[in-house]
């Protein structure tokens, strides 16, 4: 596979490091070429605002005689070479923590970009990029580094770094490049950059078999997919959670690792990231919308987890799991399910959004007043306390199992009776009882319950599923209604609608804006990619013959 | 204390209470009184969560006047008046006659429409829910009255169109009510105390604080006022990001509890040394315990900030000792926090050691000085400063008094030994005759500053010729010395620059003195100290709890205009602060008596 660096970084698994090609496709004034970038922590400064993004870190040109050279680029998965006139260079990633890059017969400009209260300077280690908590440590291992910065006494900063790469005598330069940080302890370096690339083969290949897949279809698609999911996860306090996206949106949406669960094969590895999410919940339920080192925001999103517990039980029915892990997964589900039944459930038993952003997708229900009993919501809520019972039950809860059950008739009664009107979902807010016709995906989404819901209502819905304009559908939710629509008795319509979906990612990336104009490297969100995933390996996966 | 037709108002300083986030402060320009929250920490110059209080008579804006004492705001016009006050427990109180408040949205900057709202959540009984994401939550809860809230929704552009709150009066025309805040979830126990019973217990809270301060000098009786209501009203609770209560800078534009003024603000706490002295140990909380590293600030939203402040806490300590005796430190504190001492004084002999062999350290950043812009930086990095190297000898000192004090003699030993070696090398190296010479990759750098003298603070330590020399310097007329204080590079000075964004470049900065006039004191020059301190505080008392003042608006050599901006912006020319509340507190309650 070969990596178009203007749509996706040349990264690794657990890594901050990232060399993308920048395009400036937003025109906000970016230099075009090759950069270094080093993925956001999600900090914000103590006068509010975003911390220095990770775009745009450090422009990297070949030189020859401190002049820029052309170069073509040639980027695997494991590997970067720039060919110039006169020589070449190689980058590789040596672990998560250290970048490598080689030149033979060539010189590097790297252009830095500092924020406020950030430096640079020269130690005895090397060139040292002080960027908040990181230290961005730039050692030649051969050749010479030379730093031209200084600082910028009335404008309280540093200068921008240029930090110039010279040959040796030979004409070789090797760098050694480490995300660290001020206690400096500096992972051990791998022999050979061949050896890096050989580790990072297998390292992706390990994760590749944890993940479902074998495709009989877009099989390079899915490699890209891939790609992009294991280079997605970043370490987070000791958990691999995944960014929005790791060039252009930091923050690490809850509702996303709920989906980034469904592409797992492994039950464990799925069962972590549902933990994860759970860990999060304030003492009444509470799951925060987005987490980042520094803060959390602690808004209700929809409970999208729901459908993965209930595909990992339909699945696997939890063979093999830990009545421990599984007890732990029940107090902390039930908790989180519990701040929905008591915090965003009416009187009558209808769950609703209190506010618009609570449904993900603001703009579905924008027209609704609030407070909103939605249909997506039921159906998730359906599948949350269903999927309780089920564990409860396998822990010896007999009691327990049945309240809930009779939660899930509940809300699948009210899903189907009151929310179902003329042959479509509507919202219904809570005190007027006022309906609100749905048209868009949100009138689709209740087909995650498969063949809970009556045959009439999927049959409409599949029906109508067709024209929906599955090349703009925001790729989550429109991989969760195919994989309804699949498990509803419509593979064929599943089928159809999921390669529509596919195709418009092929060229455009897996990402909600595709089509439209996307940042430089940003083409492929971890979400997106392990949605379509999922749903590849339902749809496109090669069944195993016995 | 505050008020429209008061000696100060709200423009400058901020109406707030301590262990409560919120705060109101009048707005420049439009001069309505503006309601927020610190929590965020959103600079009040670009925030989108910011609140107008308006009063209205039916459809009719009333214009209004304000008064505040300690406790309590009253905003008062023709038709009533409505009263606030904060409590301890993330609550506001308001209540009003004849008039309806209104609370309404209103970004610092116009194009930032009501993007901080997330939503309005009518509850039962009249309650109100407002969300306004990272900024928190709003609880509104009528008590008397009722509350009505009005926010358009803009289906389009998926934004509300406004947001605001009505409090209406009811049949009597009264209104109260009760506003929670919370950035995670609500937890409200329904209980509201009278109005009264919170206005005193608010009162009883500030009289408490006031008996950490020794009584001031005659005179700057009301500044003394003033300086423990900024302190007080700044003060965190243990909440959030914070472990312990501690001091904010400011609220309105940079709102974190800063390292090196958490051991300023202990140091003038001298007539209660124990809590003095749990205000200079507050930041080895947030200790890196591999490293050894005092973080630069902490803020409520938690984190810390990877960069770091002067190691202060040893002067601080000494000062304190020598004014307020040593009975805190009992063996067990001593036990407590020597290894804690120890680690950060490390940290900065080894990971800023200047390659020498010795003790002497280099810094390639001037914040790890804590004076930024000071003329000693101007020929780059690194540089060996004297003021630092000042520091870390009484940060050594008193590492070994508290090893000393729980009885690890030989490392207290190891330490005295050190710390004399620094100061050695200090003096015979570092002191040209005239100054205290920084420098910048081996080369003296020929500076100006005010900071050349700060090694004053060793008292003392430092041979009699140096205090002699360095208090004759200070108390020169139109030198550093300006007649409301020192200003921080001479006005002989061609770098001499008292501009908008400028710290510590010319201007007359708070902190400085706190140094300069302990140290002139610990070294015997009482009334060369007071009268430098009286020259800041005096001006102080007369324009307010401000960091740092312009002393001319020409510059003396050339007689060139100054740029003086008064409009609101975050350098020192702006808010008032805790860090200059404190430093006059020293000086007045111990510098200037003590010359007297």
């Amino acid at each position: 596979m070969q990596l178009d660096l203007k749509k996706m970084p040349f990264s690794r698994h657990l890594s901050r490091h990232m060399v993308y090609e920048e395009s400036d496709n937003l025109g906000a004034g970016w230099e075009k070429g090759l950069y270094l970038a080093l993925a956001s922590e999600g900090g914000i400064s103590f006068i509010g605002g975003p911390a220095a993004g990770p775009k745009g870190f450090i422009k990297v040109t070949p030189t020859r005689e401190n002049l820029g050279q052309d170069f073509t680029c040639q980027a695997s998965p494991f590997h970067i070479q720039l060919q110039t006139d006169t020589g070449e260079v190689i980058f590789v990633l040596d672990g998560a923590k250290v970048l490598r890059i080689a030149g033979k017969n060539t010189g590097l400009k790297l252009n830095g970009r500092l924020g406020f209260g950030e430096n640079a300077v020269t130690t005895s280690l090397g060139i040292e990029l002080l960027l908040g908590d990181t230290v961005y440590l730039i050692k030649a291992q051969k050749g010479k580094v030379t730093l031209d910065s200084y600082w910028d006494l009335k404008g309280l900063r540093r200068t921008d770094p240029v930090i110039y790469v010279e040959p040796d005598p030979d004409g070789n330069f090797e760098l050694i490049i480490y995300e660290t940080d001020d206690t400096y302890e500096l992972p051990a370096i791998t022999d050979s950059f061949q050896l890096c690339a050989v580790d990072a083969k297998a390292d992706y290949q390990n994760f590749k078999a944890t993940l479902a897949g074998n495709f009989s279809e877009y099989e390079d698609f899915f490699e890209i997919c891939t790609y992009n999911l294991w280079t997605g996860l970043v370490d987070f306090n000791g958990k691999k959670l995944a960014p929005s996206n790791k060039m252009s949106e930091t923050k690490i949406y809850t509702a996303e690792q709920a989906v980034i669960a469904l592409a797992f094969q492994d039950t464990a590895k799925a069962l972590d990231l549902i933990n994860t999410i759970f860990s999060f919940a304030t003492p009444q339920g509470l799951i925060p919308a987005w987490v980042t080192k520094r803060q959390h925001l602690y808004e209700a999103a929809p409970p999208l987890y729901a459908f993965t517990v209930s595909c990992l039980i339909a699945n696997h029915n939890f063979n093999g799991i830990d009545e421990k892990k599984l007890f732990a997964l029940y107090e902390a589900m039930a908790k989180a399910v519990n701040w929905w039944l008591t915090r965003r459930t009416d009187a009558a038993g209808a769950g609703f959004y209190a506010y618009y952003h609570e449904c993900g997708w603001t703009g579905e229900i924008s027209h609704c007043q609030l407070p909103a009993a939605a249909p997506d919501l039921a159906a998730y809520l359906v599948l949350a306390t269903e999927s309780l019972a089920k564990l409860a039950s396998i822990l010896g809860k007999a009691d327990e199992a049945k309240t809930w059950e009779e939660k899930s008739r509940q809300q699948l009664n009210f899903l189907t009776g009151k929310l179902w009107q003329e042959d479509r979902f509507v919202c219904l807010n809570s005190k007027t009882g006022t309906a609100y016709p749905l048209s868009g995906m949100l009138n689709f989404l209740p087909l995650i319950l498969g063949k809970r819901l009556p045959g009439n209502i999927t049959g409409i819905l599949a029906e109508n599923a067709k024209i929906l304009p599955w090349e703009q559908l925001p790729i989550i939710p429109a991989t969760l209604i195919i994989m309804g629509l699949y498990d509803s008795g419509y593979p064929s319509i599943a089928a159809t609608v999921a390669k529509t979906l596919i195709k418009s990612c092929l060229h455009n990336g897996a990402n909600d804006a595709r089509g439209k104009e996307v940042e430089a490297g940003a083409f492929y969100a971890p979400g997106a990619c392990a949605a379509l995933l999922a749903l590849g390996s339902l749809i496109f996966g090669k069944k195993e013959v016995l | 204390m505050f008020g429209t037709k008061e000696k100060f108002n709200l423009q400058r300083a901020v109406f707030a209470r301590n262990g409560s986030a919120f705060f109101i402060f009048e707005d420049y320009y439009s001069h309505l009184l503006r309601l927020s929250s610190y929590k965020p920490a959103a600079s009040v110059g670009i925030s989108p969560f910011l609140f107008n209080l308006r009063l209205f008579a039916g459809d009719t804006e009333l214009p209004y006047t304000y008064f505040s004492d300690a406790a309590s705001l009253a905003m008062n016009s023709d038709k009533g008046s409505v009263q606030f006050v904060f409590t301890g427990q993330e609550q506001l109180r308001v209540r009003g006659q004849g008039v309806t408040l209104r609370i309404e949205l209103c970004p610092a900057l116009p194009e930032s429409g009501m993007v901080a709202c997330h939503g309005v959540l009518p509850l039962a009984d009249g309650v109100w829910e407002a969300t306004f994401g990272t900024y928190g939550k709003f609880l509104f809860v009528p008590l008397k009255g009722n509350i009505e809230a009005y926010y358009p929704w803009n289906r389009e552009k998926q934004i509300y169109e406004a947001v605001y709150f009505d409090f209406i009066p009811n049949e009597t025309g009264k209104f109260e009510a009760a506003i929670h805040e919370d950035l995670v979830e609500f937890a409200v126990d329904n209980v509201y105390p009278s109005f009264a019973e919170v206005v005193d217990k608010s009162l009883e809270s500030y009289e408490r604080f006031k008996h950490n301060y020794l009584p001031p000098a005659p005179g700057y009786e009301e500044l003394w006022d003033y300086a423990i209501y900024q302190i007080w009203s700044h003060r965190t609770k243990a909440q959030g990001g914070f472990l312990e209560p501690g001091i904010l800078f400011q609220y309105t534009w940079v709102a974190g509890v800063f390292s090196w003024q958490q051991s300023y603000q202990g140091m003038a706490m001298l007539n209660n040394p124990q809590e003095g002295w749990r205000q200079i140990c507050t930041m080895f909380l947030y200790q890196d315990e591999k490293t050894g590293r005092v973080p630069s600030y902490i803020s409520y939203v938690g984190g810390e900030n990877p960069g770091i402040q002067p190691p202060f806490q040893g002067f601080a300590l000494d000062a304190l000792i020598r004014k307020a005796g040593d009975s805190f430190l009992t063996p067990a504190e001593c036990e407590r926090m020597y290894p804690k001492f120890a680690k950060w004084t490390e940290y900065w002999l080894q990971r800023r050691n200047a390659g020498r062999g010795d003790d002497v350290i280099a810094i390639n950043n001037p914040n790890e000085s804590g004076w930024d812009d000071a003329t000693i930086f101007k020929d780059g990095f690194p540089v060996q400063n004297p003021d630092l190297l000042a520091l870390l000898i009484v940060q050594m000192e008193m590492t070994a008094r508290l090893a000393r004090g729980c009885g690890k003699t030989a490392e207290a030993d190891s330490w005295q030994i050190r710390s004399q070696n620094l100061l050695n090398t200090l003096i015979n190296e570092f002191w040209d005759g005239e100054k205290f010479v920084t420098f910048a990759n081996g080369r003296p750098v020929d500076s100006m500053s005010l900071i050349c003298y700060q090694p004053i603070l060793l008292g003392d330590r430092l041979p009699q010729h140096i205090i002699d020399k360095i208090a004759a310097t200070l108390t020169e007329e139109g030198n550093f010395l300006s007649e409301i204080g020192l200003c921080t590079e001479s006005l002989r000075s061609p770098l001499c620059d008292f501009g908008p964004n400028t710290f510590i470049s010319g201007r007359v900065v708070a902190p400085p003195h706190l140094i300069l006039t302990t140290g002139l004191n610990l070294a015997g020059k009482k009334k060369e100290a007071a009268l430098i301190a009286r020259r800041f505080c005096d001006h102080v008392k007369e324009k307010g709890v401000i960091l740092g003042f312009a002393p001319y608006d020409y510059y003396p050599l050339t007689g060139e205009k100054a740029n003086i901006f008064e409009g609101p912006i975050a350098s020192d020319g702006w808010s008032w602060s805790t860090w200059c509340a404190c430093c006059v507190l020293m000086m007045i309650t111990a510098i200037i008596p003590e010359a007297e």
